[in-house]
């Protein structure tokens, strides 16, 4: 569907709810502060921002063996009235011996309640938006293993990095986890900074799979 | 002189194993002390709950036990006497936390080794010394033997065969048939489940879902394992893990839970100590498997195969069984790593993906693209390309690494890692990095470079 398009269903607002303006209003100063110096070439993300105050970005690839294409890229419009939720996906055309790839934009509504659990979790301070621990994963729980008075290596090769963007108008940050389910659930527990990419990326995904079954 | 075999060791009674009689825990004993001094073996399951429950209390419906000696190798029995020799470990359910790689055995650790985990305590045996062997026992059936004192009259008289055999009675590696009494030789019968058996060294382990279903991932694996050339590293590497190297245990599997676009992993794998086996589990997705060239599957293996040596050399570091001059001559572009911290008076270093990457671009690509070539040297195209193309199959999975940022064929080798793990695609194709098409590829495909086809 071209974006163009997609765009006008983006005006059909929900209505307004004062507190989420003021979590939403907080979100975008805690991004503010966190800044990253990269410029947004993201043309999706541009013409969301045109009616979303906040836009998470995120995607996956292997760290090791595999297609680094790092399709879906699922994007989050966040306003203190509502959402919007858009996956970028490729896939192959039909037919025999073709190559050639579609990209699809698929969206769905971002509801209001899980809007709010995710600015929520901008209220913490610990919460680091430009977290990046792609070669040093294994370090947090390192380091909690030395407090916990039984030093521990924990380390797990060729799992996913994600990427997690969000934006505004006027900045934007960049966080890149390494196997962070497997660490937070196998390794060692407490890392805000997963914590919080896992309940994104859970709460993003699960929207996905009920849409995706309720329709196959 | 009686000759004892090993499946007679359930005619006398279980006890203890500082008994001054003969009991099943001495004999067994008896035959750990012979596999240890002949074949080096040093690690023993047991698959008989009853032999040294008492020493297993703890979770009794464990059916998994391990006993591991902890003195030298080759040492001989002796030195297995009075002192602190022997690990008991038994598994048990992998909880959610709490376990971890890296640890040593001490008194009742919990270690995870691949996908299982272990109660592992040390024990010392209080065999007197020097050990002496009680005489034989009375085989007609009217006591206990000479040695007396508590064991229970052994259960000889007629052999029935077979169907006096217990399930599970059974020492795993090496087990000697049911209902051997009587005259006649002892045949071994090899292990029919796919275990670690040290008496054929299968140092590689190939899944049942793996052999069934894709059977040329086994002919890889063996070609691997005929493949030598010690002068490099990954040679030796892939040396030590496929064939010379039985303290390496690696078992492959077919994986269907990964996602597509992910080709597999290597778990994190453990030592009980620094002398002991090594064991890890390689995961190969299906859709690889089953979508992707031959030679990118065996790159695969290959890429996962050096994690898995990576890991062993470092847990070997990490339990002194190796200084950090040997790691270092092993993996120059790895020192110094990053160090975590110091912990017992030893530094810890961060080893995880990145660095194990990083030290693969830097060090081994010519190495493993050697290994391909070796495994199919692909007479219909020339050298010159078949050798470019290899080379960028084996970067495949090393392009977050420093030494892949500075090359000005990357996208080259994106179109050579997606047209070999993807045998459908044909020449024009796309490449997408991270959401983003980035190029066309317009030259090569797998089909105009004769590669094979999947490994089903």
């Amino acid at each position: 569907m071209p974006i163009k398009i997609l765009l006008y269903f983006f005006w059909i607002l929900p209505l307004l709810c004062g507190g989420c303006y003021i979590s939403v209003e907080n979100a975008r100063k805690k991004i503010l502060a966190q800044k990253s110096v990269e410029n947004n070439t993201d043309s999706i993300v541009n013409q969301m921002l045109r009616t979303y105050p906040i836009v998470l970005k995120k995607y996956s690839t292997p760290s090791g063996r595999g297609t680094k294409a790092g399709f879906p890229v699922d994007y989050a419009g966040i306003s203190a009235n509502g959402g919007i939720l858009i996956r970028l996906s490729q896939k192959k055309a039909a037919g025999q011996g073709t190559s050639n790839f579609l990209t699809t934009l698929d969206s769905i509504k971002f509801p209001t309640k899980k809007i709010q659990m995710i600015v929520g979790l901008f209220k913490s301070n610990k919460w680091n938006l430009t977290y990046n621990d792609i070669d040093t994963a294994g370090n947090y729980c390192f380091w909690q293993s030395v407090k916990e008075g039984q030093p521990k290596q924990c380390d797990i090769t060729d799992r996913r990095i994600y990427y997690l963007g969000i934006f505004t108008n006027n900045a934007h940050t960049n966080s890149y986890l390494y196997a962070p389910d497997y660490y937070e659930t196998n390794c060692c527990q407490g890392n805000l900074n997963r914590i919080n990419f896992l309940k994104i990326n859970t709460t993003i995904n699960n929207l996905w799979n009920k849409t995706i079954s309720k329709y196959n | 002189m009686h000759l004892y075999r090993a499946n007679d060791y359930d005619e006398f009674s279980f006890g203890a194993i500082d008994s001054n009689v003969v009991t099943a825990e001495r004999i067994i004993l008896k035959i750990m002390e012979l596999d240890e001094s002949i074949f080096g073996i040093r690690e023993f399951q047991l698959t008989d709950t009853l032999l040294f429950d008492a020493y297993f209390k703890e979770a009794a419906d464990s059916n998994m036990r391990t006993i591991k000696i902890k003195t030298d190798p080759h040492s001989g029995f002796n030195s297995l006497v009075n002192s602190n020799v022997a690990t008991f470990c038994q598994q048990q359910n992998c909880p959610t936390s709490s376990f971890a790689g890296g640890q040593s055995p001490t008194k009742a650790t919990a270690i995870r080794v691949g996908t299982r985990c272990f109660t592992c305590f040390d024990f010392t045996l209080t065999i007197e010394d020097p050990f002496v062997w009680p005489p034989d026992p009375d085989f007609t059936g009217g006591g206990g033997g000479t040695g007396g004192g508590g064991s229970t009259p052994p259960n000889t008289g007629n052999c029935t065969g077979v169907s006096t055999c217990r399930p599970g009675t059974l020492i795993e590696v090496g087990r000697i048939p049911c209902g051997g009494c009587g005259p006649g030789p002892i045949v071994v019968v090899p292990p029919d489940v796919p275990t670690f058996n040290p008496y054929t060294a299968d140092t590689v382990i190939i899944d049942p879902t793996l052999r069934t279903n894709f059977p040329c991932v086994a002919r890889i694996i063996d070609s691997l394992t005929s493949y030598a050339n010690m002068n490099a590293l990954a040679q030796v590497a892939l040396k030590e893990v496929f064939g010379i190297n039985q303290r390496i245990h690696l078992t492959f599997i077919a994986d269907n839970s990964l996602p597509i676009d992910e080709d597999g992993h290597t778990e994190s794998g453990n030592l009980y100590n620094g002398d002991s086996i090594y064991a890890t589990t390689v995961h190969l997705n299906e859709w690889m498997l089953t979508h992707s060239t031959q030679e990118y599957i065996a790159s695969t293996i290959i890429h996962e195969s050096i994690h898995a040596f990576i890991q062993y050399k470092y847990q070997q570091y990490l339990y002194g069984n190796i200084d950090s001059t040997q790691f270092k001559t092993l993996f120059p572009l790895y020192w110094p790593p990053r160090s975590l911290g110091q912990a017992n008076g030893q530094y810890i270093y961060s080893m995880g993906n990145s660095p194990q990457h990083t030290a693969m671009a830097a060090n081994m690509i010519n190495i493993m693209k050697q290994a391909l070539v070796s495994l199919y040297p692909n007479s219909h195209i020339n050298e010159l390309t078949r050798d470019s193309v290899y080379k960028a199959i084996v970067w495949g999975g090393l392009e977050n690494t420093p030494s892949f940022s500075v090359r000005s064929d990357t996208l080259f080798i994106y179109a050579m890692t997606n047209m070999a793990r993807d045998t459908s695609l044909h020449i024009p194709f796309n490449i997408s990095l991270n959401g983003t098409t980035i190029g066309n590829h317009y030259q090569y495909d797998s089909h105009n470079l004769s590669l094979l086809k999947s490994c089903q």
